[in-house]
């Protein structure tokens, strides 16, 4: 697939076509599997940007399109580095259309000044008294680990009592599988 | 057993189905009971984002339900490794970051209960419930069902519910404003026929991390809350008590109890344990998502609430608890 090609899938898929080109693209649409696919994940991927599109700045969708760029360029796995940690190797090729736009996200992410809370400090104390780890308004991940583990135990358990308990919004355990502790 | 279990949801399957052939004209309410059903009766398999803040996460989930029941793995495709099983008897968390497996119980997520209905009838005390248009996630088609919060002690929801299959294919907690703070959302999803044993497997083998297991035997100290010296004094309205127990999380630490209230839709729970010497009290607040968490040492033990709900509501839960 040529560049000008995804190109205009892309513009498609953000209503900026032209409308000299759009009755061009939209019959060779008709005609080809691999180009409606292609623009299934280009609107997939607006979808999701829409929906950060409160937190994340202007100069987004031009990203997106680079990345989707790269992604198409026969690369079946790359890894994103952010703070030098190794962020992503796909599975077996899962979540294509999600990674791109992780790409994206995670660019603009690294670009915005983060507004990260000083780590949480164990007060000193002597050894046979309770330390006090004070939290406020702070991440989970960024608390005392000791304290972290007692939490990740009440969330497991949370998790069961919460998803027996009949309808249920956000899956459980996405909490515990994708939370990003972002100190790495 | 089994085999009734896989009765149980068909029947149920069948009712719904029975009850409202047109989908189209579906209520809020059946859109509500079909989507709790589905996501425990289908097999499926779908990679989703799951977006809260600034950051945006990838998984894999797998579901397949036979005559043994439900069989769950999610697993991340961004960031660190994590796992998690699940199946009728246990959850497992395979953490790759922090090397660390934690096995714990899992409980019987009832298949469709009878008095479903009513909850949702008791849900709109508390909710403003509507259908709304069509949407698309995933490439399928599906129904927006937007859950309004009446007030701030918690949040608001809106699902996409798929048409046929009625899975979840997008779900958004809501603050008051009504602004996103929190995205789950299907990228891919299919529905197959069965799932190979293969599929449900682990990536990791968590052989050389620190295993958590929590005991078998449960610290037997009455199954009632009115045995309980703990008073639970201020919760929003709409929050009841739906369950009271006694915990141990894991051999190494003591028991703990739990107290857990739901309005039907959030739940809220309360871990109460003694404090132990050299071990740092969690006192504060913090939030992992849109689950806020708060801390507190009430009469030598860590008080800990921890809920789908906002701030503010687990903070009030928190500071009105009392030793008697």
């Amino acid at each position: 697939m040529s560049d000008e090609i995804r190109e205009q899938l892309s513009a498609l898929a953000d209503d900026e076509l032209s409308d000299v080109e759009q009755p061009l693209l939209l019959g060779r649409l008709q005609r080809d599997a691999e180009l409606r696919e292609c623009l299934g994940r280009y609107q997939l991927i607006g979808e999701v940007m829409r929906g950060i599109a409160d937190t994340a700045m202007l100069g987004v969708a031009g990203r997106v399109r680079c990345a989707l760029q790269q992604d198409v360029e026969g690369q079946e796995q790359y890894t994103l580095k952010r703070k030098g940690f190794s962020w992503w190797k796909p599975v077996a090729g899962f979540a294509v259309a999600a990674s791109v736009a992780m790409a994206a996200v995670l660019t603009v992410s690294s670009l915005r000044e983060t507004t990260t809370g000083s780590i949480p400090k164990l007060a000193s104390g002597q050894d046979d008294v309770s330390v006090v780890a004070r939290v406020s308004d702070d991440q989970w991940d960024r608390i005392e680990p000791g304290i972290d583990k007692r939490l990740s135990g009440y969330l497991v358990n949370h998790n069961e009592y919460a998803a027996s308990r009949g309808v249920q919004g956000v899956m459980p355990y996405v909490r515990i599988v994708g939370f990003q502790n972002n100190e790495q | 057993m089994t085999r009734v279990f896989a009765s149980v949801l068909t029947v149920a399957a069948m009712a719904v189905v029975i009850q409202q052939p047109v989908w189209a004209e579906a209520s809020a309410q059946q859109w509500l009971e079909r989507m709790a059903l589905a996501s425990r009766s289908l097999n499926y398999t779908g990679t989703f984002v799951y977006q809260h803040q600034n950051s945006l996460e990838a998984m894999r989930i797998v579901h397949a339900v036979d005559a043994s029941g439900e069989r769950e793995r999610l697993f991340s495709l961004t960031g660190p490794k994590r796992e998690v099983l699940r199946d009728n008897q246990v959850v497992t968390c395979i953490l790759g970051d922090s090397q660390a497996v934690m096995v714990n119980k899992s409980r019987p997520r009832t298949p469709f209960p009878a008095s479903f209905p009513k909850k949702v009838v008791e849900l709109e005390q508390n909710y403003k419930i509507r259908v709304m248009g069509e949407d698309r996630v995933a490439g399928l088609v599906c129904r927006v069902v937007a859950v309004e919060s009446r007030d701030d002690f918690r949040y608001g929801r809106r699902f996409c519910v798929h048409d046929k299959s009625h899975l979840l294919l997008r779900s958004e907690l809501t603050d008051s404003k009504g602004h996103v703070i929190e995205q789950v959302m299907f990228t891919t999803v299919t529905f197959p026929q069965s799932v190979s044993d293969r599929e449900l497997l682990p990536n990791l083998d968590g052989a050389d991390f620190t295993w958590q297991r929590e005991p078998e035997q449960q610290p037997d100290q009455g199954d009632s809350s009115r045995n309980s010296r703990w008073k639970v004094m201020q919760v929003p309205d709409g929050f009841v008590l739906t369950d009271h127990n006694w915990h141990q999380l894991s051999a190494h630490q003591p028991g703990v109890e739990h107290w857990v209230y739901s309005d039907g839709l959030a739940s809220v729970s309360i871990y109460i344990e003694k404090s132990r010497k050299k071990h740092a009290v969690y006192s504060g607040r913090s939030h992992r998502g849109a689950l806020n968490a708060f801390g507190t040492m009430v009469a030598d033990h860590y008080v800990t609430v921890v809920g789908e709900v906002p701030r503010r509501t687990v903070e009030l839960i928190g500071k009105s608890v009392r030793f008697q």
